[in-house]
């Protein structure tokens, strides 16, 4: 009794991981093909630049903001990758180098104008997400660049391992954010601040450093993100990421993440992710349309946060 | 005699503690009936049943004769009652007319009547005579005097029958009073009642026929104003002779100084005020609401501008001087906020990180890892020491009691390494046996060399915890008293001082 109580219980804390092998399994028995190494490559591939996205994110949405850019950063990180790779011909290095650092430039200027003009987080990363997608059609001279091989093994099987170097990146990130934000003491404040900034101000917390921190942190996943885009495609097209935002908002809030602060997980929004994903594969094979497609992904998105909302008031009643 | 308005028999309210008890009164058609008392008496929850805006626990009232209850303002209106609130209920992105006139906005298919909400406006702010021009202003730009007259424009160019004023006069100059004075003594003579509640003793004798003052949710005087002399007023309040806890055995020595306050004031205190708090010391801040004891407060946490002086943390081998709030918890001062919701409670989160969050602060390094056993055991033991009632260290705050609520943020206390608590009303809406482990508590962190500022609105909360007793009165320090030098007459007296005094005698000097 008491241990199936405990099982309940890990059942509930992992709701969203239960639903997530629910999904898979549901589509392996409808689809043929599901359950296979093509699909499963085809799904963990696109993977990589949407969870560096949203880890980003989720930590934005922690202290109450939300990052909009988030998309065209990884457009405008996307073409700068091309630029220094095929235009001015630079190593590899530098080029990742260069395209994090772009990431990192947008964010700490919603930052700076977030946190020490206390501008909303919204229109400020509305205003970046025009000024990054401008940028990366000037940076391309708005045409694709073509990169080839020299970059599209970072988004390939490694030998051996079986899992591209861009995935493996992403996993990492998303232990260590998980980490950061539940096991050290900054992980507390960015809650508290998000729960009652006030409280924390009272508390000797300052919400500045934490809100340009985590805005710069999200530029900085956005130009790795545009990375692992670049390598998926083999190039750079400076309409990479359009909508992404809204996707990563998407994941972030399945995995329980609050739009309103204070609450929020990075494996979950991994999770959440993962989802998504899923979703989107097993309903191209099972012949969904792009319509249908749609359809069902928003209504998931929805479903998701009522089934959460649900959780929290059955929690509070017992 | 005068025919009875409002009539109000066996009155009772509780919240955690009651706070009316068998409240009986009875207001003539044309009376002008003034309400006083101390903090917490009870004076702003009875005006708060009559306007409909609480239900009493039981009780009844009767209004020109008929059974009167309401459920909410509108049965409250509907019978002719308007309250015209202590905090003017203004809404900020709204126009002074759109303010006055939002009950009934005329209008003609929904479509606003600029020119008849104009007119009503008008006529409103002309009534009190408020020189605001333009009605079309928004009443976040107004000061607290000019928000205040809107309020009371609202309430009394309506026709009712019964007008409710908590504290009208707060923000006021004294023209300005005596013309509202002026205004209640011309509707009271065309048949309005009207109750009067305020802290302004002298204004309150000036504009009443009847005072009934409450002391612990209960009428202990009702009597003809000109009757009443201010120190009647005050002595009936205190209630000296009744029974009062005996104080706790506290000579302690003080030790060595923690923070020096050195002559500050703030746009709402008038300085300058010097305070030292020393080691294995409490040191309580008495007075009115708005007496600036919380600003005080706030100042010393530097969480409110200094318009001179300075805050100075001694520790051990040096100076510091304290310029922002992060500053001060990072030098080991601690604030707890009177309004628990807004200023201390991380909602959503548990138990144990609302307890732990602010943590160590002398050694913080952002990326350290937290030590989790840790800090589940000392959530743990800081919940036995308490009597926190909840189900386990995970327990979401929100789920539990509102006294459980403030014993798991003061318990934060017992885990930093702060020497220097501000508290402001640590006590605030807890029952009893909750009251006494957050005094032991107090208690037991002034024996551990800590030093505390308390403010309070219960007198006999700082007669037991305070080494001295500091009273503000409007926004200044009036009296200093030191532990068996104090009597509740003493320090209603030095609170009242500076809201007794007749304006018009200053005025003349």
């Amino acid at each position: 009794m008491e241990a199936f109580k405990t099982i309940r219980c890990h059942l509930e804390e992992n709701f969203i991981f239960v639903s997530l092998v629910l999904l898979i399994g549901f589509f392996g028995l409808v689809a043929d093909n599901f359950l296979s190494l093509v699909t499963l490559s085809t799904v963990l591939n696109q993977l990589p630049a949407l969870t560096v996205v949203t880890i980003g994110l989720t930590m934005v949405l922690m202290v109450s903001g939300i990052d909009l850019s988030v998309g065209s950063v990884l457009g405008f990180s996307a073409t700068i990758v091309g630029v220094t790779l095929t235009g001015l011909g630079l190593p590899l290095s530098i080029a990742c180098f260069a395209a994090v650092a772009a990431g990192l430039l947008c964010g700490l200027l919603n930052g700076v104008l977030v946190s020490w003009l206390s501008l909303p987080s919204f229109i400020v990363t509305l205003g970046m997400l025009e000024m990054a997608r401008g940028l990366a059609y000037i940076a391309s001279n708005s045409q694709t660049i073509y990169i080839g091989p020299s970059i599209q093994w970072i988004a390939l099987p490694l030998p051996y391992v079986g899992v591209s170097a861009a995935l493996f990146i992403a996993i990492l990130l998303v232990i260590a954010g998980q980490f950061l934000l539940t096991r050290t003491v900054l992980g507390r404040h960015l809650v508290a601040i998000g729960s009652n900034e006030q409280a924390a101000s009272l508390s000797g917390i300052d919400s500045r450093p934490y809100r340009l921190g985590v805005l710069a942190f999200s530029g900085a996943m956005a130009g790795l993100g545009g990375i692992f885009n670049a390598a998926y495609l083999g190039a750079a097209d400076p309409n990479a990421g359009i909508g992404l935002e809204l996707s990563a908002i998407a994941a972030a809030v399945i995995g329980g993440t609050s739009l309103m602060g204070g609450r929020g997980s990075i494996l979950g929004a991994f999770a959440g992710v993962l989802i998504i994903s899923v979703l989107q594969s097993g309903l191209v094979q099972i012949g969904a349309t792009e319509p249908t497609k749609r359809l069902i992904t928003g209504a998931v998105i929805v479903l998701a946060v009522l089934v959460d909302r649900w959780r929290v008031k059955e929690r509070l009643r017992s | 005699m005068l025919n009875a308005r409002l009539n109000i028999r066996d009155i009772n309210k509780s919240y955690a503690e009651p706070v009316l008890k068998n409240v009986g009164l009875s207001i003539g058609v044309g009376e002008v009936h003034a309400l006083v008392g101390e903090n917490g008496a009870g004076k702003t929850t009875l005006a708060r049943i009559l306007a409909g805006l609480t239900d009493c626990d039981h009780g009844k009232m009767w209004l020109d004769g008929e059974e009167y209850s309401p459920k909410n303002v509108t049965d409250a209106m509907s019978a002719g009652i308007s309250l015209a609130a202590q905090e003017p209920a203004s809404i900020d992105n709204l126009s002074v007319a759109e303010n006055i006139g939002l009950r009934q906005i005329p209008n003609r298919y929904g479509v606003i009547d600029r020119v008849q909400l104009d007119l009503i406006t008008r006529k409103a702010l002309d009534f009190v005579g408020s020189d605001i021009l333009d009605s079309n202003i928004k009443c976040r730009d107004l000061n607290i005097a000019d928000r205040q007259l809107v309020e009371l424009g609202r309430v009394l160019a309506d026709t009712s029958c019964l007008v409710i004023l908590d504290e009208p006069t707060a923000s006021l100059t004294q023209p300005q009073t005596e013309r509202i004075h002026k205004i209640l003594r011309d509707l009271a003579a065309n048949g309005t009642s009207i109750i009067y509640i305020s802290h302004r003793l002298a204004d309150v004798l000036d504009v009443a026929d009847i005072v009934s003052v409450l002391r612990d949710g209960q009428i202990v005087l009702s009597e003809q104003a000109n009757l009443l002399t201010t120190d009647h007023l005050v002595a009936a309040m205190a209630g000296e002779g009744l029974k009062r806890r005996e104080a706790m055995v506290c000579n302690q020595q003080k030790g060595r100084p923690l923070l020096r306050i050195e002559s500050i004031a703030t746009e709402n205190l008038a300085g300058p005020i010097s305070v030292t708090g020393c080691e294995g010391e409490i040191i309580g801040l008495a007075g009115l609401a708005g007496s600036g004891r919380s600003e005080l407060l706030h100042a010393a946490f530097r969480a409110k501008k200094l318009t001179q002086g300075r805050i100075v943390r001694i520790a051990e081998t040096k100076e510091v001087e304290l310029k922002s709030s992060y500053q001060a918890v990072n030098n080991g001062v601690a604030f707890l906020g009177a309004d628990r919701v807004s200023m201390s409670l991380f909602p959503g989160q548990s138990v144990k990180t609302n307890m732990m969050l602010p943590g160590d602060r002398k050694n913080f390094t952002p990326f350290r890892r937290i030590d989790r056993r840790k800090e589940r055991k000392s959530t743990k033991e800081i919940m036995t020491q308490l009597d926190i009632r909840c189900s386990s260290v995970e327990q979401d705050i929100d789920e539990l009691s509102g006294g459980n609520q403030q014993k798991t943020i003061l318990g934060r206390w017992l885990n930093s390494d702060a020497d220097v608590l501000l508290l402001n009303e640590p006590t605030r809406g807890v029952d009893t046996r909750t009251k006494k482990t957050i005094y032991d508590l107090i208690f037991e962190l002034r024996n551990s060399g800590k030093c505390i500022f308390v403010v309070s609105s219960e007198i006999e909360e700082l007669f037991l915890l305070a080494s001295r007793i500091l009273v503000l009165s409007n926004r200044k320090v009036v009296r200093e008293f030191e532990r068996n030098h104090w009597t509740e007459t003493a320090i209603l007296t030095a609170a009242f001082s500076e809201f007794t005094k007749d304006f018009r005698q200053e005025a003349g000097e």
